[in-house]
């Protein structure tokens, strides 16, 4: 399989690793934040930091085994083998390679603009546009539908919540309008 | 004879007109999402919410949800058998003989006999959770902190054990979700953890934002990664729907063996539909007079998996209905759900809700035939769906995320929180990290932990309280042999491999 093809290289290879190491951190520090949690004034045998020490030792054992498998298994290409062979990661099916990296920064970009624009914009703006927007940057010959299906989307939504179930949604901008 | 009873009400509950009128939403919602690429039942509940909550009382939303999750084993097998591409993970393995059908001309065939499987393994699935339920419920209230508390641990370790292959990446998802659970405000004490001061974090992460931040988010980034240059999928002719006697024959065992198989599995927490359907392929290619034909377009192969997920899903709901412990994330979301209507789940919920309880038993029974005739004579209409263009269906199922969210708390800093275990989630998923687990550990932690310490309250701090008790120490003994049998399995098959 090539590496195109299957969607994975050297930055995946070195994202999965740097993803079991960050494991092993998040463990410790889960245990350090549970060892300052204020045990309750009352005189009983069990306080709220019991539970989480136990949980995040437990975390830091298996995330330890799994970063030494994953280090077992880059170490001979980091160190052994010469660079060539440190490129793929091998693969069995993968159902989860991604081919078109720049689409998805774009949906996760505009997944956040679409957050931090909800309120000062309003929902049906926000909406229609960030719809439009992605709809649009991945099917760029059918911009009529796109934008006839945003707005459609966006207005039926809006007055499905607000009128029929009675839930306020933000107006923003348009807050005149509607 | 009190199960005999008790259906009898559900019956006089499921059958009245609008009560019917959300099994038939149900079943249609979850056929729909069965045949769609990126939504899967837990997700869809979770969406579903908002709406539920102002508009459908809690048994009619629990019909509902029964429909959407039966649905989806329905429908997940059509798009797999005319288009080789699963709608549903449990799906994946019918895709396999399925579409080898169809290319022989047999897709009519193939698609009955899911249909037929499916409902077979749908109505034996509900007997038997209809007769489990009382004898389970009554066992349940006999049950001390320990026992429950050696319960979810064997639940927990089931996930780990036989969640799907890589055992270690789902004990580190179980715990994940354990410590996810752990954040707000500690029920027992009253303490504040892990919330760095932040409010919106008091009240704990919400499973429907962990569901649904961890499902869509990280489906739609890999549906639309993967979306340009795709190619066009070529529909097979469904052709005749018949099945010939033949096909009946061959079918009838791999159904009643798949029901089986679906749920015994389903009732183990974690395992969940795929492991039913991957097990009963397994086992019908065994049991099969020509196993060559497999991979070829045997129809074993189809029968036994479909009734397999089938079977599963209605297991997975005794645990849920009888313990108020989930069987897997879709019943993890709604276990969410009936605390969201403010009922209390546990053994309990027979004896203060028996009309929820029997209504879903005996609304699934319906659903099932309304599932027989939706997905038969109507799978052209279902096949339509899939000319939704994906350029427009992911974006819509990010949109529906934020609303969802949105509309539960009407609070930004929770979109915040799904944007997060979102990408932690598309990471996960990335680099096959089980993310079931997740939502299991996080549903599940904050009643372990109470368990845990009314145990330990009880027992004036002595830690043999867990295995003083026989049945405590039985199944604490058992999630030891869960947890610890796939390594003794990976370690003698190494020893097996190495040369002498």
């Amino acid at each position: 399989m090539s590496e195109e093809s299957s969607g994975r290289g050297p930055i995946d290879a070195k994202v999965e690793t740097a993803l079991a190491i960050f494991f092993v951190v998040f463990s410790i520090l889960f245990i350090w934040q549970s060892t300052k949690i204020p045990e309750p004034p009352r005189n009983i045998s069990v306080g709220s930091g019991t539970f989480p020490i136990i949980v995040g030792t437990i975390m830091l054992g298996v995330s330890i085994a799994l970063a030494w498998k994953r280090l077992r298994e880059v170490a001979p290409r980091l160190f052994g083998r010469g660079v060539g062979e440190m490129t793929v990661v091998p693969l069995d099916d993968d159902d989860t390679g991604i081919r078109d990296w720049p689409a998805v920064w774009a949906v996760l970009g505009s997944f956040l603009a679409l957050i931090v624009m909800l309120e000062p914009l309003g929902f049906v703006l926000t909406f229609a546009l960030f719809l439009f927007g992605l709809s649009s940057f991945f099917s760029p010959g059918h911009w009529l539908r796109n934008l006839v299906t945003s707005l459609c989307f966006s207005l039926f939504f809006y007055y499905l919540f607000t009128q029929v179930l009675l839930q306020p949604l933000p107006n923003g901008i348009l807050a005149p309008l509607f | 004879m009190e199960s005999f009873s008790g259906i009898l009400s559900g019956f006089a509950i499921a059958l009245q007109p609008y009560y019917l009128m959300w099994a038939l939403v149900g079943t249609a919602i979850g056929t729909a999402i069965g045949v769609l690429p990126g939504i899967g039942p837990s997700l869809a509940i979770s969406l579903l919410l908002p709406f539920t909550y102002q508009l459908v009382d809690p048994v009619g939303a629990f019909i509902l949800f029964g429909g959407i999750f039966y649905g989806a084993m329905y429908g997940g097998s059509t798009t797999s058998i005319l288009i080789n591409t699963p709608g549903e993970s449990s799906s994946v393995i019918t895709a396999i003989d399925g579409y080898q059908m169809a290319r022989k001309g047999r897709a009519g065939a193939a698609l009955a006999t899911s249909a037929i499987g499916s409902f077979v393994a749908g109505t034996i699935a509900t007997f038997l959770m209809m007769v489990l339920a009382q004898p389970l419920v009554d066992m349940a209230l006999r049950f001390g902190p320990a026992e429950y508390f050696a319960v979810m641990v064997l639940a927990l370790c089931s996930v780990t054990g036989i969640g799907g292959g890589q055992p270690m990446k789902a004990a580190l998802c179980t715990l994940l979700g354990l410590v996810l659970g752990m954040v707000g405000i500690d029920i027992t004490s009253g303490a504040i953890r892990f919330t760095f001061g932040i409010p919106t974090l008091f009240d704990g992460v919400g499973v429907v934002v962990a569901a649904i931040g961890l499902f869509a988010v990280g489906e739609v980034l890999v549906g639309l990664g993967n979306l340009r240059g795709q190619k066009q999928a070529r529909f097979m002719d469904t052709g005749s729907l018949m099945m010939t006697r033949e096909e009946w024959k061959r079918s009838a065992a791999p159904w009643l063996r798949g029901s089986a198989i679906g749920f015994v599995i389903g009732v183990l927490p974690g395992a969940g539909a795929t492991i039913a359907t991957f097990l009963s392929y397994g086992v019908e290619k065994r049991a099969a007079k020509r196993p060559e034909e497999f991979g070829k377009g045997a129809i074993e192969g189809v029968a036994g998996p479909e009734a397999a997920n089938n079977g599963s899903a209605g297991g997975s709901l005794v645990p849920l209905l009888t313990l108020g412990i989930p069987g897997s994330a879709t019943a993890a979301v709604m276990l969410a759900a009936l605390q969201g209507y403010g009922i209390n789940t546990g053994p309990l919920l027979l004896q203060k809700h028996p009309e929820l309880v029997w209504g879903l038993i005996a609304s699934l029974y319906i659903g099932n035939i309304m599932l027989l005739v939706l997905n038969l004579p109507l799978v052209g209409l279902w096949v339509k769906l899939l000319k939704v263009p994906e350029a427009l269906l992911y974006p819509m199922i990010l949109a529906f995320s934020v609303l969802g969210v949105y509309s539960l708390s009407r609070n930004v800093a929770d979109l915040y929180i799904m944007f997060g275990i979102g990408v932690l989630g598309f990471l996960l998923r990335r680099y096959k990290y089980p993310l079931a687990p997740v939502i299991l550990g996080l549903v599940l932690g904050p009643l372990l932990e109470k368990e845990f310490r009314r145990a330990l309250i009880g027992s004036r701090g002595d830690w043999w309280v867990f295995v003083d008790r026989p049945l405590s120490a039985t199944i604490l003994a058992t999630s030891a042999i869960v947890l610890v049998a796939p390594l003794i399995g990976y370690a003698w098959r190494r020893l097996r491999a190495r040369p002498a």
